[in-house]
């Protein structure tokens, strides 16, 4: 994939992170996207690196455990307080509802 | 143009607890009572996975003639919302828990297979609610992390009928192995439908319309439907179909545009790291294979062969809990043929109209056994049956105490029926007259008059056995 400035902020966007801003066009101050954008070229080819060892036949780490985890027994575990501990850490509640920006 | 529709079906499955905590997965809980760190994305919180999830999900798999892969993985399905807390949603992305598979539906001239393409595990996320008043959406994390299996069939199907009858199939077939509770009005078995048009023989498929969430087969139908209409249009009018996501509009029965392709989710899949690969042995597999009830095919034909016609071996198998409620009863009253008769005739419609689940019937198993004997013995007739069968649906009494408040029992004292033939046959000399000379029709006659004289309640049997020793004495009064 082509590291150009519209790929980068895709990704930006995808992350919901906001980009930093422009200087204006008159400015003589570096633009900040651009510099962000070689960074992160940098970062993926320096990645690409490790594509040139030799993996034919090695099955990919997906994880850092390797061993299969114990399934866990199906038995509910009610914890009131911690439900009520969680819900206060919202910052808006309407009742016993999170309440956030409304989705249209 | 021919049409062309796979479906995607997301069945809640039926444990006690969530996919990757231990909070319990009860409907109408208050909001935001069932949940913990883990379903609400608490940092450094991980996930542990249920036991039982991967079991039905196994289990679903193999009565669908799938292959379970002896490992899976678990993906990030990344993308930004108000009820996923984690800001992705656990599901497999490959290799999902089981491959392939199919199950086969009727068409005209026989029988379609319908192939599956994988079946996988996922958690559900929670539920938005929209507060129009104050202009906030509220979210419930309830439900976030309640397990899920993702069904996905080939593009297989041709036509809305066929669409629906093969939801139909796969429904019952989860819901009697108990898969999942199905549930259509909660949300427990949901839909997205892809439609798309291509020339009749033709092998590339065209562009498709993803219609997403529904939750009634009758949706399913209308929707696929329109979405064919729609694309037929278009076609015609030379535009081209975009590829896009859908919703079905219930009231105006009609697809709108949700998202468009350039507007589609980028979900950034990978590995989930906090997962190890999911591993099912092969000796598990085996077990789980072994407790499978024997498919619905089998039972069906088990029914069959217990002397059920067909339309109440599908009837016991379609209404859940009805097959557990007949074998019940056939234990105290053997005899499949007459129990399986009470259940169609009464019991399953008294269940419908009371809108109750046939394992809340007021009326036990106990209760439509003896029922089925009264009438087996003659004592009850089934005239009286549908008398009082409200009221002992209703009460769950003792069939043959109610019957005999009511005066519904027969009288089947041979006794008081012979006093009430010979009664009968001094009171027509004329009658039994013509009956001794050959008129053996004159004998319906007589054994009205008895039934008249027991005001019903005579059983006929016995009656007839009582004229015809009444007659047959030789005059001696």
């Amino acid at each position: 994939m082509p590291l150009d400035e519209k790929a980068v902020l895709a990704v930006v966007g995808l992350a919901r992170l906001e980009p930093p801003e422009r200087p204006e066009s008159d400015s003589a101050a570096a633009d900040p996207v651009a510099a962000m954008v070689s960074e992160f070229a940098k970062i993926v080819d320096y990645m690409a690196i490790l594509n040139e060892a030799e993996t034919e036949g090695v099955e990919p780490m997906y994880s850092p455990m390797i061993e299969p985890q114990p399934p866990r027994p199906d038995e509910p575990r009610r914890d009131a307080g911690k439900a009520d501990d969680i819900l206060g850490q919202a910052p808006e509640r309407v009742g016993r509802y999170f309440s956030v920006p409304r989705i249209f | 143009m021919e049409p062309v529709i796979g479906l995607e079906i997301h069945a809640q499955l039926k444990t006690r607890t969530k996919l990757f905590c231990s909070c319990p997965t009860e409907p109408g809980a208050e909001p935001n009572t069932l949940i913990c760190e883990v379903c609400t994305g608490q940092p450094g919180a991980l996930p542990r996975m249920n036991g039982r999830a991967l079991e039905l999900a196994a289990k679903a798999g193999l009565a669908l003639g799938c292959r379970v892969n002896n490992r899976s993985l678990f993906s990030r399905k990344n993308y930004f919302y108000p009820d996923l807390p984690n800001g992705f949603q656990t599901s497999q992305l490959d290799p999902p828990i089981c491959s392939g598979g199919g199950l086969d539906i009727e068409v005209p001239g026989g029988v379609k297979t319908v192939r599956l393409n994988r079946i996988h595990l996922e958690d559900d996320a929670g539920k938005c609610v929209h507060d129009e008043r104050r202009g906030r959406t509220l979210v419930d994390l309830n439900r976030a992390g309640t397990p899920l299996v993702e069904i996905v069939t080939e593009p297989d199907l041709s036509s809305a009928g066929e669409a629906v009858d093969f939801l139909k199939k796969l429904h019952a077939l989860l819901v009697f192995l108990e898969v999942t509770e199905g549930r259509l009005e909660e949300g427990e078995f949901r839909c997205d439908v892809n439609v798309s048009l291509k020339p009749v023989g033709a092998r590339e498929l065209g562009v498709r319309g993803e219609i997403k969430n529904l939750n009634s087969f009758r949706h399913v139908g209308k929707a696929v439907e329109y979405e064919v209409m729609r694309q037929t249009a278009l076609y015609e009018k030379n535009e081209p179909v975009l590829q896009e996501t859908l919703h079905f509009d219930p009231v105006r029965l009609e697809t709108r545009t949700l998202r468009t392709k350039e507007e589609a989710h980028d979900y950034r899949y990978f590995p989930q790291p906090d997962l190890p690969p999911v591993w099912v042995g092969p000796e598990i597999v085996e077990a789980i294979r072994l407790t499978l009830p024997g498919t619905v095919e089998e039972t069906r034909d088990r029914l069959t062969g217990l002397g059920l016609r067909d339309e109440q071996a599908a009837l016991l198998l379609d209404r859940r809990g009805a097959l557990e409620y007949f074998e019940k009863t056939t234990a105290l009253f053997p005899d499949p043929g007459k129990a399986a008769s009470l259940m169609e005739e009464f019991l399953l419609p008294a269940c419908l109209k009371e809108d109750l689940a046939v394992a809340d019937s007021p009326l036990a198993p106990e209760g439509l056994a003896r029922l089925g004997e009264l009438l087996d013995k003659g004592v009850l007739g089934r005239r009286a049956v549908q008398e009082m069968f409200g009221e002992l649906f209703a009460s769950g009494r003792d069939p043959e105490e109610l019957a005999r408040e009511k005066n519904l029992l027969l009288v089947t004292d041979r006794g008081a029926l012979s006093a009430m033939a010979v009664e009968v046959v001094a009171a027509h000399p004329e009658e039994v007259a013509k009956y001794r000379s050959g008129q053996e029709k004159i004998m319906g006659f007589l054994v009205g008059q008895v039934m008249r004289k027991s005001r019903g309640a005579a059983d006929p049997k016995g009656v007839a056995r009582a004229l015809l020793e009444a007659v047959g004495r030789p005059e001696e009064n």
